[in-house]
């Protein structure tokens, strides 16, 4: 139990005050009697007994209760049951966004956020599964369903909170997505800047936990605190993009400040090359705006780029920085195994940033990052990323029988990356083969029940290819070619485009171009080196949960790349929980809130009032 | 009191009572219930034979010369009584629906009308801390009228002091009788000594206590001031019922304290509230001789 107006408990020194009023004030009605001398006696006696008369005052009970009840209902108490408090599955959602690195006196969000959920932990039933899920930037289940609570307690204490936006939407998801059911009581463990995401199906039984300065227990309905962390409004670089000039020369630069702030304020921005400044500008910003400014950096001045707020003393520092790298140059290595296609040879030699070697038969002495087979046996065990055209692999998902004239109209897959642009339905195919697909391939296109082009993803296969060999269809001959070609090695994905400087947003996951089976080292921003041995390319990166530059190193290779927050929402330190209004978000404020019980308290008031005056009447 | 003493039905209820008190009378033998009041006349009643001691004046010789045998007269006293009533008019008799002076008055009205059918001497006197006023002692039966008047122009006022008011009256009273003293003894000087006095000048005394049911078993509840009716005293006290329960116990205490007193002076007692109808008092004070004599 909680009051949002403690205030309204001064109300109880009331209760005294009445107490002494009967004592010394009873109001006395006057009875003329024929004579008192009978009574007078009686009356001596019983002025003794003044205390045990008031406990019998009806009158003074009922008038006690309805002070107490009155002052207990001007206090707004808030029924802060634990929500998950009595749940047999019990689900803890906990909020480590960079908002979480915020304090309220000196105590960061996060420890808050630890203590809160050690309680709910404390007070669930001994027999109820807790499951520990964290809903920061990159969703993941801390520890799955468990009575253990010592071992809850302790992988609370290892979570910290991250550099990163949080991404509700993918937590309630993969809450969703563990079994939770509408039995299951979610709770949702936050500092309350942050809104519920819109269209998603909030848990039937979920409910919030409001730690810090707009916490139930502190939050003051007259003067709601403009941001989670009071006092000490957030300035943030909430964008920062690389665009390189068309000739190749620089970099065109856009940084965007916003100032959350009531007031306006003074901020110096200044950029980085490689540590080296390159730009300093004193900013005047607006309360409540954001700033945009440009700026040219020559390419030559370096490879990893910094925005910062110098000086910026504020409330949450994360987002005072921004980071963008340029990745490796390395080319696409990509080996042809064709008896001689002029379409595709001319394609690849064009195509940027590839460096092709046409062989006649596979050669798996040389590393390759895409393998392109036309029209020529495959050998069997073949990894990475394989593009088979008219041909089948042996150990492949496809079992090819005998070869058939396509007489029918041709079926494409709609909203698929591969086949985007590409006109397959006017494509005249003449013969293709006709089999068995394993059903885990997914067709793009089809004839009838046949398969004309599918893709498949094995461990350390990934593979695109068509049942009809080039030569038999006019595909090669359309536009649509060189598109298709594209879209594959685009999905395929074996290298970054060339030239591209930027950043990742905290917890998304980087696509790390190294050769399969080599090792790869990646050093954190603060120095920690992370060791994997990838054996597809590209290798997905998700450990990416502090700002900054990302290390990239292998026997054969080295890149880097950036990991930044820049993220406006949650640089926005207002309790949106609270403000926001509407659909199932209400019914989520209601029970971040707790459940108010001053109605009821002041109904009970009321009815005691009655009585009083019935009682009083009754004895008039 | 005036409006309603001397209604229809109350003249109606005494005419019973008159006729009741007749029937009694004859019922009675000769000679018992002979007042020690006697007065001045002697009524031929009978003979009888003469026995050794009678008074010789009262032997007929007439009887004795025609049939040489002795006979004395015998005649029967002629009761020369004088009942004085006297009513409380003090405020306390104010109390009670109906008032207690209201019903009372009603007791006195019919005990005069009997008393003076019965031709006595019949005398009112209303009292409080002395007496206000007196009708006095006549022998006359039109003297009922002056008594229902006297008896109607009654107003409750002043303070009781019974004991004054009695031994006052003894002394100031030339021709003792039955004093018939209807009042609620409410008097925190005590009632004795004035009953006392009235003994000692011969007074036959019949004690009427007319109380309010209210007295009896009081009502109210709560915190109060109950404030004297007479005196204006006042006193803070809860009602509760352990409260009730304790006046009612005192209230006992003093009832009690009251019969003992009259049993052991020979007074005739009789406590009656205002809920009872007043003929039923009378009538108890009928069948027990009374106005029989």
């Amino acid at each position: 139990l909680s009051f949002a107006n403690p205030l309204g408990l001064l109300l109880l020194l009331s209760v005294p005050a009445i107490v002494l009023l009967h004592l010394f004030r009873q109001e006395r009605r006057r009875q003329e009697v024929s004579s008192i001398y009978l009574w007078r006696e009686i009356s001596d006696q019983h002025s003794r007994r003044v205390r045990p008369r008031l406990l019998r005052n009806l009158n003074l009970l009922l008038q006690v209760i309805m002070a107490t009840l009155a002052s207990l209902a001007l206090a707004q108490p808030v029924l802060q049951t634990d929500p998950a408090a009595g749940a047999e599955e019990i689900v803890i959602l906990i909020d480590d966004s960079a908002s979480m690195q915020t304090d309220s006196d000196g105590v960061p969000h996060m420890d808050l956020a630890r203590n809160r959920a050690r309680e709910i932990i404390g007070r669930a039933p001994r027999n109820a599964r807790i499951l520990l899920a964290s809903a920061g930037p990159r969703p993941s289940v801390i520890e799955t369903f468990t009575v253990d609570r010592t071992l809850l307690y302790e992988r609370l204490r290892t979570l910290e909170a991250t550099d990163g936006a949080n991404n509700l939407r993918a937590a309630l998801n993969l809450v969703r997505g563990l079994g939770a059911d509408d039995e299951t009581d979610v709770v949702l463990v936050t500092d309350g800047a942050l809104s519920m995401p819109r269209n998603v199906a909030l848990p039937r039984n979920l409910s919030t936990a409001v730690v810090g300065e707009t916490s139930p227990a502190r939050r003051d309905s007259s003067d709601a605190p403009a941001d989670i962390a009071v006092g000490r409004a957030n300035r943030a670089i909430t964008s920062f993009e690389l665009r390189s000039r068309p000739d190749g020369s620089a970099f065109e630069v856009l940084a965007a400040v916003a100032n959350y702030a009531s007031e306006a304020a003074e901020v110096v921005l200044e950029l980085t090359a490689d540590e080296e400044v390159i730009s300093s500008r004193t900013l005047e910003v607006a309360a409540g705006e954001e700033r945009i400014i440009t700026a040219t950096i020559p390419r030559t001045r370096g490879t990893v780029y910094a925005a910062e707020l110098v000086g910026n003393e504020d409330a949450l520092a994360v987002d005072d920085r921004a980071f963008a790298a340029a990745s490796g140059d390395r080319p696409v290595r990509v080996q042809l195994v064709t008896a001689g296609n002029l379409f595709l040879e001319s394609f690849l030699s064009v195509y940027p940033n590839v460096q092709l070697t046409t062989v006649e038969s596979v050669d798996q002495t040389t590393a390759f990052d895409v393998l392109i087979l036309d029209e020529v046996p495959a050998p069997a065990r073949l990894r990475g990323n394989v593009v088979a055209l008219g041909t089948a692999l042996p150990d492949g998902p496809f079992t090819p029988g005998r070869t058939a004239e396509l007489d029918r109209t041709i079926t494409v897959r709609d909203a698929h990356p591969i086949v985007d642009g590409v006109r397959l339905d006017q494509v005249q195919v003449g013969e293709y083969i006709v089999g068995d697909l394993n059903p885990r391939a997914s067709v793009l296109a089809s004839a009838g029940e046949d398969p004309l082009l599918y893709t498949y993803r094995a461990n350390d296969l990934t593979l695109v290819a068509t049942t009809f060999p080039l030569t038999r269809s006019d595909i090669a001959l359309r536009g649509s070619f060189p598109v298709l070609m594209h879209n594959i090695l685009e999905w395929l994905a074996p290298v970054a485009p060339s030239g591209e400087v930027g950043y990742v947003e905290v917890g998304s996951v980087v696509p790390l171009y190294v050769p399969p089976g080599e090792e790869v080292v990646i050093v954190q921003p603060d120095g920690t080196p992370r060791r994997y041995t990838p054996r597809t390319s590209p290798f997905e990166f998700s450990r990416t949960e502090q700002i900054g530059v990302y290390q990239v190193r292998g026997e054969s290779f080295a890149g880097r790349f950036a990991v930044s927050l820049a993220n406006a929402q949650e640089s926005n330190l207002s309790p949106r929980l609270q403000t926001a209004a509407g659909g199932a978000e209400a019914t989520l404020l209601e029970e971040t809130a707790g459940t108010p019980i001053w109605q009821w308290l002041a109904l009970a008031a009321l009815l005691f009032l009655a009585a009083d005056w019935v009682v009083w009447a009754r004895r008039h | 009191v005036a409006t309603t003493l001397l209604d229809e039905e109350f003249l109606r209820k005494l005419e019973q009572l008159s006729l009741l008190a007749r029937k009694i009378r004859s019922g009675v033998s000769r000679g018992e219930n002979i007042s020690i009041h006697r007065g001045a006349s002697l009524e031929f009643s009978d003979y009888r034979l003469y026995q050794p001691g009678d008074d010789f004046r009262y032997l007929d010789w007439n009887i004795y010369s025609r049939l040489n045998r002795l006979f004395v007269k015998v005649f029967t006293a002629e009761e020369n009584l004088t009942v004085h009533i006297l009513v409380d008019t003090s405020r306390s008799m104010a109390f009670g629906n109906p008032t207690k002076l209201w019903y009372a008055g009603r007791l006195a009205a019919a005990l005069g009308y009997l008393a003076v059918n019965n031709l006595d001497r019949v005398g009112v006197s209303a009292f409080a801390d002395g007496i206000e006023h007196s009708l006095q002692p006549v022998r006359q039966t039109s003297h009922v009228f002056s008594i229902f008047d006297y008896i109607a122009s009654l107003k409750p006022s002043g303070v009781t002091d019974f004991n004054r008011t009695l031994r006052d009256y003894s002394l100031r009273t030339k021709r003792p009788g039955l004093a018939i003293l209807i009042t609620d003894l409410l008097d925190p000087g005590g009632y004795t000594e004035g009953l006392r006095a009235l003994l000692y000048r011969r007074f036959d005394i019949m004690l009427i206590q007319v109380m309010d049911e209210d007295e009896l078993s009081p009502r109210f509840k709560g915190p109060f001031r109950l404030i004297d009716g007479e005196t204006e005293d006042e006193t803070e006290l809860n009602v509760e019922p352990e409260t009730v329960a304790e006046y009612q116990r005192r209230l006992g205490a003093f009832f009690g304290e009251i019969e003992e007193f009259c049993l052991s002076h020979d007074i005739e007692y009789l406590r009656t509230s205002n809920r009872i109808p007043f003929e039923d008092v009378v009538f108890s004070y009928l069948r027990r001789g009374v106005f029989v004599h």
